[in-house]
């Protein structure tokens, strides 16, 4: 009961700040994503001042009672220093490496002080990685922090922790900030016997396309995941899109990746098919790969191992069933 | 570390005339200590060594004052914690708690000592202890070691007001409990027993004993008898305080002699250092409005408890009052009361004085006459005296002060059946002429006698008068006499140069800033405050005090949102976007101006479709710029992409730039 209440309450607030602070790249610390509040040493300097205020009443101290009005300004002016610290305070995303499931992703923050505030004694913490760093105003540090990549598919990371106690410890000054990162996380390889497909119509011997090879082939629309040495920056320069240039290999035998030829769950053959695309791009082979939902390939090389391990990562999760194709 | 250390030296400096010797040891101890383990030569200590110490510390801290119960114990033991924290501070909680520590046997500074300088050495103290806390918060950085103070400086100079502010307006309620502990203090002043020898005790004293403040008129240095205990049992040797009752008001009987004079009154106020005692020092015949003030029946005020602190109280004086014309037979008898038969030799010249006069004035005269006449010394180190003792000083070694005199002209006064006493008080005073106060030091304390007679009360004599009458001219360690005995035994002290102009007027300034702070900070309570606000404020209304108080954080507020919005205003700006600006600017040569809500490739396109607009090639160039800077700023990159996107975007903007300073 207490426990669906909680669980209830949680989401609320969950709810909340997904409204209030909504994810994105590029974060600014101001009024509405920064909370502030009492540290557990502030609440100790409360009972402090509580006490002063007994011992300056009892023995009608006029000077223990102006100590403690001096302390207690130090208290108002700590909050608004604490609250100083932190905004303007700019965090944004950099990058991100595409990682298998069960790595641990690095992420590369870049926090920026703002303009005549350097930001002092900040602790980002996402997940379980943290970092401790001091931002001087206007200066650009650059924090890497490692998520743990557990699902397939878009790293969905948590939210980020930035905090800080500065000036005085007196004051917990955080926010969690929601960071839009854009990371493909693989299937987790699985190592298995790749049984020969049933079925490979093979056109034997044909000359076929293979991208990346040696040969120039044509232009390709420009992808994430393309080498940018392949960026054909005069055409782009005239106005049209970004495109690669694609090159080509004449291969005599493509091997097969069927998804029919493994058995278990979606996330096992994905996980298979996934250890097989690297086996055969590191023996430098020409494979194609059938999935329920088309057939990719025959081809070679780093940008077609990127183009299936983006498809196997964003392949979904429910269609296809348990029983699979 | 080095702040905490640095600001728990001064904490303990504090108190160091207050500490027992070995705890101070002790403190050297644990700074040693945290210095061995610091250095990794010692280990931090075991629970077991940690109980033994805190066992140590509380023995140690009852052999010392006998008691665990009382202020200066209680100070001990909150420093001794304090010390010993310094063992164990290695986290960061542990570093505030030992702080916190710090803070609060700080304030206790105030409970023993309020005075200006005593205020400035805690205000810097603290500033280093908060220095301390800044610190615990900052990553150990060598370039920035005094970071910590300059912060906290700003922050305590943005605290100010609102101090200031609070201390101006927060009302000091009288207190619904009040828990008092002992104090160990050593009471100070004149006793309560007078037995030749303690009052040259005092006179080697030259701290203050009070101050007063006339408001009009002030009565000349020969009249200010101050009189604080008034001495009417005798037990054969010593005078010791009688029975009194205490009144539960301020004001004394004032019963006028039917002359047509004006009734002379002087209204001061005094400033009563601590003496641990509850006499207050007053003209006679005073009267007070003071809460706790009160008048007893032997025309004295007296404070309702032992006076500990810093006390304010207000008088009036009416000198031509009587004090008691009449006395009751009880009365007559406990006030003439010699307690057997002691000092025969001492009765039997009474007698003979007695017989010789005519009236009991005349006998009065006739023993003052008596002290003038003989060969009596006056002298701040008399002789002991054996059991009669005032017979010993009248007829044998006739050297002593004021307690001799004062002590054995009221026995004489006594042995002829005139009711008499002695008083115990002070005599004179320091006239400060730049606060316009009475500076009263314990070396002006003084006995004297009071004989009582019909129609006329109670009247004073002072016997010391006879044979040193500078003694009540001048102070006395002015006396030629004494002099010698007082700087033999005061050692160095500022009054030792009194006789020096400059060192003098010194003294009367710093004794002047006193007076001020005693009377304007430490004072400001009760009526005072409420005088002072409605002063300043006209009227102590919610909606005035709302407004000041509004008034005094605007500045802070102000310059925080100051700070904000500057910190909007100058969001910097990308390498990117600062070049498209760039470019947009130099389309504006053309006159093409980019409106605010215009996205980047619709200008572009309106530059290209601009009829009089540049030649076609530059047009070209500034489109595909445009897509560069389209890609780079709203295309998800990678930081590789990114980087040799804003790479090409500067190269293309570099062309550009010289495409157009070429064409004009």
């Amino acid at each position: 009961m207490l426990q669906a209440l909680q669980q209830k309450l949680q989401q609320r607030f969950q709810r909340w700040l997904a409204r209030r602070i909504p994810p994105s790249r590029d974060v600014r610390l101001q009024r509405h994503n920064i909370f502030i509040f009492l540290s557990p040493a502030g609440y100790g300097f409360c009972g402090l001042l509580i006490l002063l205020f007994v011992i300056a009443v009892n023995y009608q101290n006029n000077m223990v009672f102006a100590l403690l009005f001096l302390l207690f300004g130090l208290l108002s002016v700590a909050l608004l220093h604490s609250y100083k610290n932190m905004s303007g305070l700019q965090l944004s995303y950099q990058h991100a490496a595409n990682s298998f499931v069960g790595d641990s992703v690095p992420v590369t923050l870049q926090l920026k002080g703002g303009a005549g505030q350097s930001h002092y004694g900040l602790h980002c913490q996402w997940s379980q990685s943290s970092a401790q760093l001091n931002v001087e105003a206007g200066a650009e540090q650059l924090v890497s922090l490692h998520l743990k990549a557990q699902q397939r598919g878009w790293l969905q990371p948590p939210r980020l922790l930035v905090e800080s106690y500065y000036p005085l410890g007196l004051f917990r000054c955080w926010s969690w900030l929601a960071i839009d990162v854009q990371a493909l996380i693989y299937p987790a390889p699985l190592a298995c016997q790749l049984k020969d497909a049933v079925g490979d119509s093979g056109d034997e011997g044909e000359a076929s396309t293979v991208p990346g090879s040696d040969d120039f082939y044509g232009f390709k629309h420009y992808q994430p995941g393309h080498s940018l040495k392949h960026v054909h920056w005069p055409s782009y320069a005239k106005g049209q899109p970004l495109q690669t240039k694609e090159f080509a290999a004449y291969s005599s035998h493509a091997q097969l990746i069927d998804w029919a030829s493994f058995s278990g769950s979606n996330e096992q053959r994905l996980s298979a098919i996934c250890y097989w695309v690297l086996q055969f791009s590191q023996q430098q082979s020409l494979f194609s790969v059938r999935l329920p939902n088309g057939h990719y390939g025959p081809g070679t090389g780093e940008a077609f191992k990127l183009q299936l391990l983006q498809l196997l990562a964003l392949y979904p999760a429910t269609s296809g069933g348990k029983h699979g194709h | 570390m080095i702040w905490m250390l640095a600001a728990q030296l001064l904490v303990v400096l504090g108190h160091v005339g207050r500490l027992p010797l070995w705890l101070l040891c002790a403190y050297g101890g644990c700074v040693l200590w945290r210095y061995q383990i610091y250095s990794g030569a010692w280990s931090a200590p075991k629970t077991l060594v940690k109980a033994g110490i805190i066992l140590a510390v509380f023995a140690g801290i009852y052999a010392s004052y006998r008691s665990l119960l009382g202020l200066e114990p209680m100070v001990s033991l909150l420093m001794a914690g304090f010390a010993f924290k310094l063992l164990e501070s290695y986290s960061q909680r542990d570093c505030m708690r030992f702080i916190f520590i710090g803070y609060f046997t700080l304030a206790t500074v105030f409970l023993f000592n309020q005075g200006l300088l005593t205020s400035l050495y805690v205000l810097v103290t603290l500033l280093l202890l908060s220095a301390a806390l800044v610190s615990l918060q900052f990553p150990p950085h060598k370039a920035q070691a005094w970071l910590p103070l300059k912060k906290i400086s700003i922050i305590f100079a943005q605290a100010l007001p609102l101090t200031l502010l609070l201390f101006f307006l927060f009302p000091r309620f009288e207190p619904f409990w009040q828990i008092k502990l002992p104090s160990h203090q050593a009471k100070t002043g004149v006793g309560d027993v007078l037995s030749p020898g303690d009052i040259s005790q005092l006179s080697k004293d030259d701290s203050l004993a009070f101050r007063a403040n006339f408001v009009g008129e002030r009565p000349p240095r020969s009249e200010l008898y101050w009189r604080g205990v008034v001495l009417s049992y005798f037990d054969g040797r010593a005078w010791h305080q009688g029975t009194f009752q205490k009144k539960f008001h301020g004001s004394n009987t004032i019963e006028l002699v039917n002359n047509n004079e004006p009734a002379k009154s002087y209204q001061y106020s005094i400033i009563q250092e601590p003496n641990y005692r509850p006499w207050l020092y007053t003209l006679a015949v005073a009267s007070s409005k003071t809460p706790k003030v009160l008048a007893t029946s032997d025309y004295r005020l007296q404070y309702r408890e032992d006076i500990v602190e810093r006390i304010a109280y207000q008088v009036e004086t009416n000198s031509q009052a009587i004090m008691a014309s009449t006395l009751s037979t009880v009365q007559r008898h406990k006030e003439t009361l010699l307690n057997g038969d002691n000092n025969p030799r001492a009765r039997a010249l009474a007698a003979r004085l007695y017989q010789q006069s005519a009236s009991d004035q005349a006998y009065i005269q006739a023993v003052l006459n008596y002290f003038a006449q003989q060969n009596f010394f006056y002298t701040l180190m008399p002789p002991l005296l054996g059991e009669n003792n005032i017979d010993e000083f009248l007829l044998d070694s006739r050297r002593g002060f004021c307690g001799h005199y004062a002590s054995s002209f009221a026995f004489l006064i006594r042995a002829a059946g005139i009711p008499a006493r002695v008083i115990g008080g002070y005599q004179g005073g320091e006239y400060n002429p730049l606060t316009g106060s009475v500076l009263v030091h314990q070396f002006d304390a003084h006995a004297w006698a009071e004989v009582w007679l019909p129609g006329k009360g109670w009247q004073r004599f002072d016997p010391t008068l006879q044979v040193a009458p500078d003694r009540i001219e001048n102070s006395v360690q002015d006396l030629p006499a004494t002099q010698a005995d007082y700087l033999s035994q005061s050692g160095l002290s500022v009054m030792r140069f009194k006789h020096i102009a400059f060192f003098n007027k010194l003294r009367l300034e710093l004794d002047a800033m006193e007076y001020r702070w005693a009377s304007w900070v430490l004072q400001y309570k009760g009526e005072r405050q409420f005088a002072f606000i409605e002063k300043w404020l006209g009227a102590i209304t919610f909606t005035r005090i709302a407004f000041l108080l509004l008034l005094v954080s605007l500045p802070v507020v102000l310059w925080l949102l100051w700070s904000i919005l500057q910190n909007r205003s100058a969001q910097t700006l990308k390498p990117q976007d600062a070049d498209y600006q760039k470019l947009c600017q130099l389309m504006g040569r053309y006159d093409l101006h980019r409106q605010p809500n215009e996205g980047p490739i619709a200008f572009a396109q309106r530059v290209e479709q601009a009829a009089n607009g540049p030649s076609a090639a530059i047009k070209q160039k500034f489109l595909a710029a445009t897509r560069l800077y389209v890609a780079l700023a709203y295309e998800p990159q990678g930081g590789e992409s990114a980087a040799l996107l804003a790479k090409q975007l500067r190269a293309e903007l570099g062309v550009l730039k010289g495409m157009i300073h070429s064409h004009f």
